[in-house]
């Protein structure tokens, strides 16, 4: 109950980095909002901001839940909301560690607001968004 | 009032406040910002690792030959140099191409600055320059020669040396191989197509260095075109970086009937032709043992968005490529500019982008735009 109370806080706060204490997001990292309920918190490392357009660019992700310590990493994926689609390049999973993943392979091919979708669970998924701006 | 405009731009630039404002030079500092994006010009050279004769003068030299060598057409009847005549803007000027089939689909592409695309050909079938250029000698509506014929056709004159000098003797390789060996030399002579810098590559460059008196000799129309270009025209979204292209397909509302009944399929074909051909950079006839490029082809998302979409051309060298568009239906570019300026929504697939729309340009601000775009060649 605190947690989720604490995440309530958070995102009513629109705190990027804010994380729950048994999950702190490292330094440097961006923490991305949880699609429904969860109690994880998954939190992203980007190679630059604004992102690269045109270019390859590898994503590091670490995943942290409480309840479930090896939550897999199932989807990462990205998409442009205002335009209506995604990347022409399927990303590839590199898991090293346990929580921790290297995505390689993003490419965003236009420039403006792009969404990071991150997908955990081996059956039932729980996703987390990410806005992020390539230029 | 304007030479108090002019004082107070002087006074700003006194301050350091950035280049806004200063004489001769209308664009914000965001939009400055958007025009460093297209820059430097030219792009380091890089050599291609999938091509091993990629910057060898004497791939160069042959690939030269080839080009306007009739030898590697069935009958002798056409060379590349037949549709992209070197003198031609390294096009036909026609609407689309002709053989001896009679008029194709599609608009002969001009040859500049290939090196730095991603995908080859309108619906880019190709993931290499080689792969792309060995296409037109064995397609039957083009060069259609019998690829089993090749090797005959590289004994011919000057051919045969300079082929035994790079690749070992032709006719003790399989013809697919020669194939690619003839791919590989015209593409390491087509690398070498590119142009220098334009009047917007100047600009851009006084802007970086903070010239502005250099700046200001770009003419005012062009600035204001860019103003649209990476405004309102929204045209930045797929024309990115210092090749004006994204690399990458989608549908500018311009027709994909070719007949009453025939569409050009435009990417969805291209990947199918794509994942169907041998000569893809994952496979055996690349030359780079990391298959540095091969993620392309590998990781393709497929939609059916790619139906009647075609990959954004470069807009470097505009003046010398008309007609203009994947069939070449649009004569000048002022007819370019017109066409984003009306687009007809109701032809754009459903669910397309949401990103063109009906500009509603003014004569004038037309007039700017098209300035803006015949900036963007050398001559
Ligand atoms: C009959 C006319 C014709 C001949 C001959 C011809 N081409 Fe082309 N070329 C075209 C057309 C049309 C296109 C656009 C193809 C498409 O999208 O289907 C094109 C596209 C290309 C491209 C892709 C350019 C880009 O921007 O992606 C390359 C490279 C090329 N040709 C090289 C060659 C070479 C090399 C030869 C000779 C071996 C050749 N062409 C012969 C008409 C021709
Ligand atoms: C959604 C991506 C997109 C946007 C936005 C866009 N273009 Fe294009 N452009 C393309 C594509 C794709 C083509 C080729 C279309 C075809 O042949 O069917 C093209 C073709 C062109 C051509 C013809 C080049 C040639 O060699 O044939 C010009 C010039 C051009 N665009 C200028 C502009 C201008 C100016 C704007 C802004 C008003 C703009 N474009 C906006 C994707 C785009």
């Amino acid at each position: 109950m605190r947690k989720r109370v604490c995440l309530a806080v958070c995102l009513a706060m629109a705190v990027p980095a804010c994380a729950q204490a048994d999950c702190p997001v490292p330094e440097g990292w961006l923490a991305l909002q949880p699609v429904g309920a969860s109690d994880a918190v998954v939190a992203v490392q980007l190679p630059s901001t604004p992102l690269p357009v045109g270019e390859l660019f590898d994503i590091e992700v670490s995943v942290c839940d409480p309840q479930d310590g090896n939550l897999p990493l199932a989807r990462a994926d990205a998409m442009m909301p205002a335009h209506r689609h995604g990347m022409n390049y399927r990303p590839e999973i590199a898991g090293h560690g346990p929580n921790l993943h290297t995505v390689k392979g993003f490419m965003f091919h236009m420039p403006g607001a792009w969404q990071i979708s991150i997908e955990l669970g081996a059956v039932e998924r729980q996703r987390f968004v990410l806005g992020v701006t390539a230029e | 009032m304007i030479r108090f405009r002019r004082l107070l731009a002087g006074l700003l630039l006194f301050l350091g406040a950035g280049a806004a404002g200063a004489q001769g030079v209308l664009l914000d500092q965001g939009e400055i910002d958007a025009a460093l994006l297209h820059g430097p010009w030219p792009p380091p050279r890089t050599g291609d690792p999938s091509n091993r004769v990629s910057g060898i003068p004497e791939a160069i030299e042959l690939g030269r030959i080839l080009f306007s060598s009739p030898a590697l057409s069935s009958g002798g009847r056409l060379s590349c140099a037949s549709c992209h005549d070197p003198d031609n803007g390294f096009t036909d000027g026609l609407e689309t191409a002709r053989s001896h089939v009679g008029r194709l689909d599609r608009n002969t592409q001009g040859l500049f600055n290939l090196a730095g695309m991603r995908w080859f050909g309108w619906d880019g079938r190709s993931d290499s320059l080689w792969a792309q250029s060995l296409l037109p000698i064995i397609r039957s509506d083009e060069m259609a020669l019998d690829v089993g014929q090749i090797a005959d056709a590289l004994q011919d004159g000057p051919l045969r040396e300079r082929y035994e000098g790079l690749f070992g003797p032709a006719d003790s390789q399989a013809p697919d191989r020669n194939l690619a060996n003839v791919g590989k030399a015209l593409a390491a002579y087509i690398e070498t197509i590119t142009t220098g810098k334009t009047p917007f590559d100047r600009f851009r460059d006084a802007l970086e260095a903070g010239d502005l008196e250099a700046a200001a000799a770009y003419p005012e129309d062009a600035q204001r075109g860019f103003r649209i270009f990476a405004g309102k025209g929204k045209c930045t979204f797929c024309h990115v970086g210092p090749l004006f292209s994204n690399s990458e397909f989608h549908d500018a509302g311009v027709p994909y009937f070719v007949e009453p009944t025939r569409v050009d399929t435009g990417r969805h074909g291209g990947i199918e032709a794509l994942l169907g051909s041998r000569f893809t950079l994952r496979g055996a006839f690349s030359d780079d043992p990391a298959k540095t490029g091969a993620w392309k082809v590998e990781r393709l998302v497929r939609s059916h968005d790619d139906f009647g979409t075609f990959r954004t051309p470069s807009l470097r060298e505009l003046t010398r490529t008309a007609p203009y568009m994947h069939n070449g239906s649009l004569a000048t570019l002022r007819d370019v500019v017109n066409h984003y300026s009306t687009i007809d929504l109701e032809r754009m697939h459903t669910d397309g982008e949401a990103i063109l729309e009906p500009l509603d340009l003014s004569e004038r601000e037309t007039a700017d735009l098209v300035a803006f775009l015949e900036s963007l060649s050398t001559r």
